[in-house]
Formats: C-alpha cells, structure tokens, sequence
C-alpha cells in the first residue's frame, strides 16, 4: 500500500516535473471540454432531452444561491467563474473514483531521497555513463550505470494534491480581494485598516490575518477530505473486497460532489461580504 | 520506542481532535431541526444554512486528520 502525501514525478518536458495529479487534471479539462461540446450541440428549447433537463436543474439552483449571495448583477458576471469552480473540483473528485486511477502503474525516477517505502520496488535500468550526475540517481553495479526506479501510479485526483488546492483557494481569495477593490474602491480598504477607535483598529489587523487563515481552510478542507477518501478507499479495497466496498464509494461520491458545492458556495458567499458597503 | 510514540501521536491526533467538530456538528444539526420544526416554510433555506455551517466545524476535523497524516509521513 503506496500512501504519500507527495505527488510522484512521471514526466519531465524540458526540466519541469509532470506530476500523476497534474497528468490527471489536463484529462479532467479535457473531459469537461467534451462534455461541453457534447451537450452544446443537443440543446433544444422544445423538446428537452432527460440530461438537458438535469443539467438545467444543477445550473439554475446553483445559479439561484449565487443571486441570494450576491447582487443580481454580479451574480450575472460572476456566476460563469464560480460555476468552473464547482465543475472542475466535481469532476476531479469523481474521477478518483473511476477504475483507472488505482490500476494504471508507470515506472519512474525515484526521487533522491530514497527512503525505506520508497525502496520497496526498485527496478533499475540501463543508463549510460554520462548521464549519471551523483550517487543518489543512479547505483554503480558490475554491469555499469544503472538508475533507480520506483512504481507511481499513472492518474490520481488532481485535489488530493496539496499545491493544487491551495493554488485553487488563493485563486479565490484574491479575486474575493479583487472584486472587493473594485466595487467599493478605496473604501474596501477600511475593512482593514481602520482608525476610528483602537478596537476597529485591531479587528482591521485581525480581518487582515483571517484572510491567509481563508486560504489554509479552504485548501486544507478540500485536500483533507478528497486525500483522506483517497486513503479510505486504498485501504477498504485492501481489507474486503467486492460489494463490501460500495458503501464507502457511495460516501466518496456524496463527499466529492458535496466539497465542490461547499467551495463554491463558500466563495460566493465571502464575495458578497466583500461588495457589500460597510454600515 | 521513537515508533509506538510517533504510533501514539496519530492516534492522539486524530481522536482528540474529532471531539470538537463532532460535539459541534450535534449542537448545529439539533438546531437547524428545531428551526424547522418551528417554521417548515423556510426548510429550504435553514437546509443550505446548515449545511455551510456544518462544513465549517468539519473543515477542523480535517485539520485533525492531516496532521496524523504529517506524523504519519515523516
């Protein structure tokens, strides 16, 4: 059983590292831009078909909540920004939860820091001798340089990645912090710094810490509950096997779908604290 | 003996730190079930109020669980 909290390398184009998590989310836009075209081109207004009529029902009770949060008219322009949210962490939810992501296995570099777990299946093979810059990378033996190697699983759910959520929740936090500039102008500044009384005044400084404690949550709540299923599911499919897994995939499936909604709502809410004028 | 602590530790972690949250989630839940025992018009809107606060107090649970995890890893 391969638990790391690190993603692996599988890749590297022109010196960057691919991770697994980021291999998986170019499949997910790549899904999700199918998905569009797909039902782009069956849109009818009179004769609606099953889908259409549930995809219609998701998008205007989302878009009902947004117009409760925000105002109507940037409910309007926001609600396309908000909606990629919810689609993009819905869909790399569930993907984690597809047959392929645990079974498709690649081998690549070991990193250099090759500790016991990492040791356990090591292949190695053939390089040639310049290539092998110090020991950590490759192993001597009788029959020349040889590099280590390591299994990694091909796909894994983009948000079981830790740098993926937090870029995900600053994103938020900075167009939260962007719309609020906008709209109010300089007087969103006060929410921060404030001299009217030496209370307000430490509330601003307090409001200013609660911003970088926005980011930690938001991230922390997604990656948390999507790694923790990830580990849940790992270690049950280990344990029983067959049906006696549904029930946990049945959980994974309401926790993926309801921490898409919750970073959604969540966004829209803190956008509507932060174009609403202070009284 | 470094192992049974660091064993300890994530146990430690991860009990102590669900007691909060799932204290928290009760008292929240008993509420909103109040609420809308009280005035059944307006389930719609506790329902999705609820839900927002109870993903908060969870969120703290997370916390909890990724740091055994942390202990667990390194």
């Amino acid at each position: 059983m391969n638990i790391s909290l690190k993603p692996d390398v599988i890749f590297n184009i022109a010196g960057l590292g691919i991770t697994n998590t980021l291999f998986t989310s170019f499949f997910v836009v790549l899904i999700i831009i199918i998905l569009m075209f797909f039902f782009r081109t069956k849109l009818s207004y009179k004769k609606p078909t099953k889908m259409q009529i549930v995809l219609e029902m998701v998008v205007l009770s989302l878009y009902g909540l947004t117009k409760d949060t925000l105002n109507e008219k940037y409910a309007r322009r926001l609600f396309g920004f908000l909606f990629t949210f919810f689609i993009f962490i819905l869909i790399s939810n569930w993907f984690g939860l597809t047959p392929i992501v645990q079974s498709t296995i690649i081998n690549t570099e070991a990193s250099s820091s090759a500790t016991e777990t990492d040791a356990t299946k090591e292949t190695t093979t053939n390089i040639s001798p310049a290539k092998c810059f110090n020991d950590k990378e490759c192993t001597y033996t009788l029959d020349g340089p040889k590099k280590f190697e390591k299994e990694a699983h091909l796909f894994r759910p983009p948000t079981s990645d830790l740098s993926m959520t937090v870029s995900l929740a600053a994103i938020s936090v900075i167009v939260t912090n962007i719309m609020g500039f906008g709209v109010l102008k300089f007087q969103y500044l006060k929410k921060y710094i404030n001299f009217s009384s030496p209370i307000n005044f430490v509330v601003g400084i307090l409001e200013s810490v609660s911003e970088l404690g926005k980011i930690i949550s938001f991230s922390f709540r997604l990656f948390g509950n999507v790694f923790a299923g990830e580990v849940l599911l790992s270690v049950i499919t280990a344990l029983t096997f067959g049906v006696a897994t549904l029930p946990f995939f049945l959980l994974e499936i309401f926790v993926g779908a309801l921490q898409a909604f919750v970073f959604f709502i969540l966004t829209s809410v803190f956008i509507g604290l932060a174009i609403n004028k202070h009284e | 003996m470094q192992e049974g602590l660091r064993f300890l530790a994530m146990g430690l972690a991860i009990g102590l730190g669900t007691i909060g949250p799932g204290v928290g989630i009760g008292i929240l839940a008993s509420k909103a079930m109040e609420a809308v025992g009280r005035n059944p018009e307006t389930s719609g809107k506790i329902q999705a109020l609820m839900i927002l606060a109870i993903v908060f107090a969870e969120a703290l649970a997370i916390y909890a669980l990724v740091v055994a995890f942390i202990i667990s890893g390194s």
